[in-house]
């Protein structure tokens, strides 16, 4: 069956890097800010390849990329990718607490950080990324995510 | 052309067979139109419904694609595209990406037909691809849609969905619905059939009905048959016109039966009338004739005698005239009933005359015999008749001719039977006489006489005298009567009296007449324009001219053609002539007055007392016979009666002649009794016409 393949060639993190930018493309924010802000919480996995969204537009929104370590700074965020080490449970919901009601679509690529609370988890399986998707959250918040989305995910909780 | 043999068709057909045809041509015509409109309808809606709903099937699968094209997700993709296995049309579909390669695929299971065949290597084929989604849309191939549809995200096209479809399923499904409308029409037109044989009842059973209905008066004539519709449609205005027609037709048929048994009444009447005499009810003169022919030819046939008896009534004629022409056709009906009675069951007797009878006896070989029954025809009449208590007496003088000794024509017997007869009656009347060839020579006179009167009209051997009627008072000439003088070459000149009566019984008197009166008027007019301008001209007129139906337009033609005035022509006529109480005559005496011309009474005096008649008759003069004036002036009762005759006439305004005065005492005692005008010897004897020109009378006016 042709698929996605994870080839060698393709690093990690610019696949991932790109599903976030995919990710945005399919999911709508209450505002009206022309400024999308993708915020890259703790140690930054991706490298220029998340530079590579910057200036890109969707929906006449500019994305902006913000590298911070301050959960606080995070509530300003359209879109954060939370590298949270050790990928604990209680760490998350700490994070997720703090940022609670800020319409944020939140993402992780830890294990089960979708049962965590984080909206969208990246996995990898048979060798390709795919994600899940925390329906529950997302529906908590104001965001409307696409339903080819939900469609697509690996699992929806 | 077609269209002619189906005419000829139709017309062969009776009018409920074509009312079939007509109505199930026209309604499978409609039906069929119907089912195609339907089908066809079925078909373009059906197909549209598949086609849209594909087409938004796609646009909808395009569209959730869009992620998984974006996320590059080939299995997210075919996912998707599952959902193309909810609809059974769909055999295909694939996806391809920004580049035009082939990203995501779905293939029907049951899909042996094109998936893996050159249409699947063809649509997988990159080009063709680039170039089916640059022509986004749908397109039908036979059984198969293929639908084109751009997917796009955020404006742009990021890839495309190709989609092949089978509708084959279409084509059954119509099929289907054409089994399905086809049979719905059909059972529609056995309804419409068995309705329409239901309902043409009302329009042909009442025009078979009709049809049947002029057959039947065709062949049995019978026009008192009526058809029963009271329908107010064409066939009810058709039963009605009919039915006035039929009306029409046997009241027309009934007056004609009505005319034709009155006709035949009428010619049954006519024919007794032609064959009967009314008077006596025994077969008349036509008859008989008819009647000797045969008996002479059957008696020359069988060469059996055959007798003919001729009868003449002795004295009939007395009778007739003392009592009345009642009294004498009683009397001859009675003794027709006397004669008839005494005659045998094969014996006939016939009225051929007046008072002339004729017995015709078949199969007579005993001579004897005949006289018996000729003494029995005798005895039977001598017995005296009686009317209103007077007793009346006759006699019959019969002539007996036998055929074949006698004659073997049956006029030659008539006239054989007849000279016994006029032998039987100068012997003595009341008797009878056989034919004998001695009674042929001597009647021959008669019968000579006869043929010379006819060659006399012919030769013009006959000329009128004229005799003057006189004014006693100055000598003038008031008139002249024209005489028929017959000029025989050899016998030199026959008065009136010696020819008239053989003229009368041959009917000569009819041509003698009219020949009589072309030329009194003639001649009367020269008399008039030679000066003698008030003096009338008189003729004798019998009554045999007289009943003639030519005899007014002989007297009018005359009249013209001569220039003769009416009022300068005086007619003749005898009492007996106007005692004859027909109307015919009546009517003739008052036309001929109402045209001018005077009628005057010839013979006065010798026929009846009564002179009522002279009332009701527009008469201008009497004549007084004769044998009255030869007794004046010393018969006194002749001279009361002239005088009587007169001084009446006077009365009535009508002006009297003697005639017959030969001497100047006659003269002079008719002057006393006031008589008008003279004609006599005394003053002239009848006289050639050029002589009486050249008479010297005293001329009232020398100017024409």
């Amino acid at each position: 069956m042709p698929t996605l393949s994870f080839a060698s060639d393709v690093p990690e993190y610019k696949i991932k890097a790109s599903f976030i930018y995919n990710f945005a493309r399919f999911t709508q924010w209450p505002d009206d800010n022309n400024e999308l802000r993708i915020c890259i919480f703790g140690k930054d996995p991706f490298g220029f390849h998340a530079d590579d969204l910057n200036g890109k537009k969707i929906n006449n929104k500019t994305i902006k990329v913000v590298r911070t370590r301050l959960i606080d700074e995070v509530k300003s965020c359209n879109i954060v990718f939370l590298n949270i080490i050790p990928p604990e449970r209680h760490l998350f919901e700490r994070a997720l607490n703090k940022i609670k009601g800020g319409n944020i679509l939140t993402i992780a690529d830890a294990d089960n950080v979708v049962s965590f609370g984080v909206m969208i988890g990246l996995i990898i399986e048979d060798n390709k990324i795919g994600f899940k998707i925390n329906n529950t959250a997302i529906q908590a918040s104001d965001l409307k995510i696409s339903s080819q989305l939900l469609s697509l995910a690996k699992e929806v909780i | 052309m077609g269209f002619t043999h189906t005419n000829k068709f139709l017309s062969r057909l009776s009018i409920q067979n074509k009312l079939i045809v007509i109505n199930l041509s026209v309604t499978s015509v409609a039906l069929l139109f119907a089912v195609i409109m339907a089908v066809a309808g079925e078909y373009i809606s059906k197909r549209d419904f598949i086609m849209g709903s594909l087409e938004v099937q796609t646009k909808m699968v395009g569209r959730n694609t869009t992620a998984a094209l974006v996320f590059n997700d080939r299995d997210g993709a075919e996912k998707v595209l599952q959902a193309f296995s909810a609809s059974p049309n769909v055999l295909t579909a694939i996806i391809y990406n920004e580049a035009g390669d082939i990203f995501a695929s779905y293939i029907k299971d049951d899909n042996t037909v094109d998936a893996k065949a050159a249409g699947k290597l063809d649509v997988f084929d990159g080009t063709k691809i680039t170039k089916a989604h640059q022509h986004q849309g749908s397109t039908v191939l036979d059984d198969k849609i293929h639908i084109t549809q751009t997917i796009n995200f955020e404006d742009r096209p990021i890839g495309s969905l190709f989609l092949q479809a089978d509708i084959s399923n279409l084509y059954d499904d119509i099929l289907n619905y054409l089994v399905y409308t086809a049979s719905v029409a059909l059972l529609g037109l056995a309804i419409a059939t068995l309705l329409l044989l239901q309902l043409r009842k009302s329009i042909t059973y009442p025009l078979k009905k009709l049809t049947e209905l002029m057959i039947s008066v065709t062949k049995d004539n019978d026009y008192s048959i009526r058809v029963d519709n009271t329908n107010d449609d064409e066939i009810g205005v058709l039963s009605q016109g009919f039915n006035k027609m039929l009306a029409h037709i046997q009241s027309n048929d009934e007056k004609l039966a009505h005319e034709l048994s009155e006709r035949y009444r009428a010619e049954e009447h006519l024919d007794k009338l032609a064959y009967y005499d009314v008077t006596t009810n025994l077969p008349n003169r036509h008859s008989f004739h008819k009647q000797l022919d045969d008996a002479v030819e059957r008696a020359i046939t069988t060469k059996q005698k055959m007798v003919l008896l001729f009868l003449d009534l002795d004295n009939f004629k007395t009778v007739n005239d003392t009592a009345g022409h009642a009294t004498g056709d009683l009397l001859l009906k009675q003794a027709s009933s006397r004669l008839s009675n005494v005659l045998r069951q094969n014996d006939y007797i016939y009225r051929i005359g007046g008072d002339e009878f004729a017995i015709i006896i078949e199969n007579m070989n005993d001579i004897n015999a005949v006289s018996i029954i000729t003494n029995k025809c005798i005895e039977s009449l001598s017995n005296p008749f009686i009317f209103d208590g007077k007793n009346f007496f006759i006699g019959v003088s019969i002539g007996i001719s036998i055929c074949p000794d006698d004659a073997i024509t049956a006029d030659e017997l008539l006239i054989k039977a007849d000279m016994a007869m006029y032998e039987a009656k100068i012997r003595g009347k009341n008797s009878f006489q056989y034919f004998d060839q001695e009674m042929n020579e001597l009647h021959s006179h008669k019968y000579q006489l006869e043929s010379d009167l006819r060659h006399a009209i012919k030769e013009d051997h006959m000329e009128l005298y004229y005799q003057p009627q006189v004014n006693p008072a100055d000598g003038s000439l008031t008139g002249v009567e024209a005489l028929m003088r017959w000029n025989h070459p050899e016998k030199g000149i026959i008065l009136p009296n010696d020819f008239i009566p053989i003229a009368e019984e041959t009917g000569l008197i009819l041509p003698l007449g009219k020949w009589l009166i072309d030329t009194a008027c003639q001649q009367g007019k020269q008399l008039i324009e030679s000066g003698l301008h008030d003096i009338t001209i008189a003729i004798n007129i019998s009554a045999v001219q007289i009943r003639e139906h030519t005899f007014i337009d002989n007297i009018t033609c005359a009249l013209k053609a001569s220039g003769l005035k009416p009022e300068s022509l005086e007619i003749e006529l005898t009492e007996s002539v106007l005692m004859n109480d027909s109307e015919l005559v009546v009517q003739k005496i008052s036309q001929l007055r109402a045209l001018g011309i005077h009628i005057a009474i010839d013979d006065f005096g010798t026929g009846f007392s009564s002179m009522n008649y002279l009332k009701s008759f527009p008469v201008s003069k009497l004549k007084i016979d004769r044998s009255f004036i030869s007794g004046l002036p010393t018969g006194t009762e002749d001279a009361a009666i002239v005088q009587a005759i007169i001084v009446m006439a006077h009365g009535l305004n009508i002006s009297v002649i003697a005639e017959g005065v030969e001497r100047k005492d006659q003269v002079e005692i008719l002057c006393d009794y006031n008589c008008d005008t003279f004609q006599g010897y005394y003053y002239a004897k009848p006289m050639k016409f050029s002589d009486i020109l050249d008479l010297n009378y005293p001329k009232k006016s020398t100017n024409n």
